[in-house]
């Protein structure tokens, strides 16, 4: 099964099959990858691809498929993109934000305070 | 090497093998404050041999078991390590090639940050080590910190939340450790269930397990997710048991990593309230990383960064050189006249002069690096520049290593060890020295007073302005095509993702930035100073043997003395002599070689060279007019002057590129571990400048210069 895309990232549960089950599966028409996403837009991870080592960094500073991404900032010159995951700020380049499949989240734009 | 760097000598103290501590944690979780606090003043830093990690090693006494051994592990996210550097990590955790397993763990656990942290905790109580978890950042938590109780209960392990800054926790972490090390929770566990072929995959790798490693599951899951080639550390045998494996790789890390994270969110995050605000966080990146305002501020604080080095440090510098000048004179005094003499003064004074001359501008740098990386500003730096250094095949990380370069490639090259990856580290190192440093104004400025007219171009822009402007410019564009060739040629590599972490903004820690401070100039005077005087001493004597017989006049009748040759009859001369072949094409006669080899030593010292060339003696500078006026007078065999403007900018061009500084091959040797990288930084930068000064010699010859 396809992780339901409204449910809430940290409450929901792993199985070790979702994973592999999602990959056999085709990409749902709703998503979009984290590189098209607007600024400030909530999304839901659905997937990571590229190579094994992005993939895996990725997952280990927790982007697994479920948790909300959202794109905070985008540097001056367009690249790279800031993210918020999980309470932490990270930087990632467009490009490597191209191979990150999201689905927008229904709730809409994040209330964030961004500016002073 | 087996026992590592640190405690060799504590451990003789103890009547038993002491107890061995690791401390760990992903980057940014106040680990560096935890340890300083933890070792007190002991801590040193030791270098593992092959790679250049910092490893800092310091001993603490606990209530019961007496005196441990402490090691600061590099922060990491994983422990399946991406490099060389990263392996070392894992290596020290879990007791490969030779490490020693530590007795207990103490994973640092930023409270803000729990679930990621903690993924990092489950890995190390997979591998079944004894883990105590210092929750660590309690006071930015606003709150929201979780019992220590209940994530001590669903860890089973313990958990203290500590306040190093302000000694709070300490005494109860000791405790901890001390119950740890009683009852130790040593049992491989795993938070998550294997899928059926990926445990028939872990299985069959288990059985090609060699005997020196722990035989577990977790072993064996590591070994089958360490798949990259380049990463140390697992056996042939394992390999060809990899390579069988049954679920691909990709799908071993979403079922492993996703597993851990699926046992967190759903335990964890019940366990914790809400997340802190980080007001402070949100409004300054509100304006420091704002498209406009944001590159004010990051110029301004660049601004400072090189205004630092390049002004602030230069009274240190002098005053530096005029002790040495003292300790000199002084020393030529009380020293009978000879050879020893010559070389306890000249070489040896002069030689630890050139070294410490280095330590305002490093001491300055890594102070303000510090306060920068502290603060969490550097990771904004590297994320503004990440867009045009890319160009360049480097990140954003490589942006204030090559700013510094044109201060001094000395601190620069030491600087990039803040670059997470090898080649980009190795990339930057090649190009750093090709920046505008200090130590070329005064050749610039002697050639450019000496030989060009102060006339102005266009009615207003005065000439001998701009062809200096025209070399920073020329500088800068031959680095940055460098690092373009570089890394499309020999380091070439494998876009390699920069997925960096943004932490909070934090007020730097005094005490954290003074001592990596003071832990980065011990390491350049005890590692790179030793090597420096060394090659000091060596060009000091090629410069001043074969010995000759002294003028008669110059010394007291009876005492026939040996004395320092012309430097045109040194070795050094001899070179430059033999060398005029070499360099007549691009313009330069041997007395000009003999001031190129004379500014291995330091580019400046080109001026006194010359200086010593024409017989002017060695104490005249870039503003000497008698310089000036020698070298115009200066003719070839055919009557021609050989100091023409084209000459000029040939010199000009050839100190730009040539790699003429003892120092910095040191400093790159000592970096890169290696021999290669130095010697191929020397070859590139020199024919480099060959060629550049051929074409623009023979060029502008062609003309009608």
């Amino acid at each position: 099964m396809r992780p339901n895309t409204t449910m809430p990232g940290p409450t929901s549960t792993f199985s070790p099959n979702s994973a592999r089950a999602e990959q056999t599966e085709q990409t749902p028409s709703t998503t979009l990858t984290l590189a098209e996403v607007p600024r400030l837009q909530a999304a839901t991870l659905v997937r990571v691809s590229g190579p094994r080592v992005f993939r895996r960094r990725l997952l280990e500073m927790g982007l697994v498929p479920g948790v909300d991404v959202t794109v905070v900032n985008v540097a001056p010159l367009g690249d790279p993109l800031e993210l918020e995951v999980r309470q932490c700020r990270l930087s990632i380049r467009r490009s490597e934000a191209a191979a990150i499949e999201v689905a927008m989240a229904p709730s809409g734009r994040r209330q964030l305070e961004v500016l002073p | 090497m087996s026992s590592g760097v640190v405690g060799v000598e504590t451990g003789a103290a103890a009547p038993a093998a002491p107890v061995r501590i690791a401390l760990c944690g992903n980057p940014n979780t106040g680990k560096s404050t935890l340890f300083n606090r933890l070792a007190g003043a002991q801590a040193k830093v030791g270098n593992y041999p092959g790679v250049t990690v910092d490893l800092m090693g310091g001993r603490l006494v606990l209530p019961d078991h007496g005196v441990a051994e402490l090691v600061d592990i590099p922060g990491s996210y994983s422990l399946l390590a991406r490099s060389a550097e990263e392996q070392i990590a894992v290596d020290m955790l879990l007791g490969l090639h030779g490490r020693p397993r530590p007795d207990v763990v103490v994973a640092c656990v930023d409270a803000t940050n729990l679930i990621r942290n903690l993924h990092f905790v489950l890995q190390l109580q997979e591998h079944s080590l004894n883990v105590v978890v210092a929750l660590t950042m309690v006071d930015e938590a606003e709150g929201h910190v979780p019992s220590a109780a209940e994530l001590g209960a669903l860890l089973s392990c313990h958990v203290v939340p500590v306040c190093a800054h302000r000694n709070e926790g300490i005494a109860e972490l000791h405790a901890a450790l001390d119950r740890a090390l009683q009852a130790p929770s040593a049992v491989e566990t795993f938070r998550f269930e294997l899928g059926e072929a990926l445990s028939r995959d872990v299985a069959k790798v288990r059985a090609a397990l060699p005997a020196d490693l722990p035989n577990t599951r977790a072993m064996a899951l590591w070994a089958l997710m360490s798949w990259d080639p380049e990463v140390p550390g697992v056996p042939t045998q394992v390999r060809a048991a990899i390579d069988g494996a049954e679920v691909p790789g990709e799908q071993i890390d979403d079922e492993v990593i996703g597993g851990r994270y699926g046992f967190l969110d759903a335990n964890v995050q019940p366990l914790v309230s809400g997340s802190p605000e980080r007001r402070w966080t949100r409004r300054l990146d509100g304006v420091f990383m704002h498209p406009v305002y944001g590159f004010g501020v990051f110029l301004l604080v660049m601004f400072v960064l090189f205004q630092s080095l390049f002004a602030w440090a230069d009274p240190a510098i002098g005053w530096v050189e005029e002790a040495f000048g003292w300790m000199a004179s002084v020393a030529a005094e009380h020293l009978p006249a000879g050879v020893l003499g010559d070389l306890f003064v000249e070489g040896i004074i002069g030689g630890v002069g050139s070294v410490v001359v280095f330590l305002p501008q490093i001491l300055l740098l890594f102070l303000l690096i510090g306060a920068l990386e502290d603060s969490g500003y550097m990771s904004r730096v590297a994320y503004l520049m990440d867009r045009i250094m890319r160009l360049l095949g480097l990140n954003g990380r490589a942006f204030v290593p090559m700013l510094s370069g044109f201060a001094c490639a000395i601190p620069a090259i030491m600087a990039t060890r803040t670059m997470e990856q090898r080649r980009d580290r190795f990339l930057t190192m090649m190009v750093v020295p090709l920046m505008t440093c200090s130590a070329r104004l005064p050749v610039y400025t002697l050639i450019i007073a000496g030989l060009f007219p102060a006339a102005t171009v266009m009615g207003f822009l005065p000439l001998q302005g701009l062809l200096m402007v025209a070399m920073y410019v020329f500088s800068v564009l031959m680095a940055l095509g460098s690092a373009f060739v570089l890394s499309k040629t020999v380091l070439k590599a494998a876009p390699v993702p920069l997925v960096m972490e943004l932490p909070p903004y934090r007020l730097p820690r005094p005490r954290d930035v003074l001592r990596m401070m003071w832990q980065r100039a011990r390491f350049f005077l005890s590692e790179a100073g030793t090597v420096i005087l060394v090659c000091s001493i060596v060009l000091w004597g090629l410069l001043n043997f074969p010995r000759v017989n002294a003028e008669p006049g110059l010394v007291d009748a009876g005492q026939s003395q040996k004395v320092a040759p012309p430097i045109a009859e040194s070795y050094g001369g001899q070179v430059g002599r033999f060398l005029e072949p070499a360099i007549e094409p691009l313009g330069f006669d041997w007395k000009i070689g003999v001031g190129l080899f004379g500014a291995f030593a330091a580019r400046e010292v080109f001026v006194a060279t010359m200086g010593i060339v024409y017989n002017i003696g060695e104490d005249v500078d870039e503003e000497s007019v008698t310089l000036r006026e020698r070298m115009r007078q200066e003719v070839r065999k055919d009557g021609t002057p050989v100091y023409s403007g084209l000459t000029g900018l040939s010199l000009m061009v050839f100190f730009a590129l040539a790699c003429q500084c003892v120092s910095t091959i040191a400093v790159v040797k000592r970096e890169t571990n290696s021999y290669r990288w130095p010697l191929f930084l020397f070859a590139y930068m020199t024919s480099l400048a060959w060629c550049m000064s051929l074409v623009v010699y023979q060029g502008g010859r062609m003309l009608g210069f």
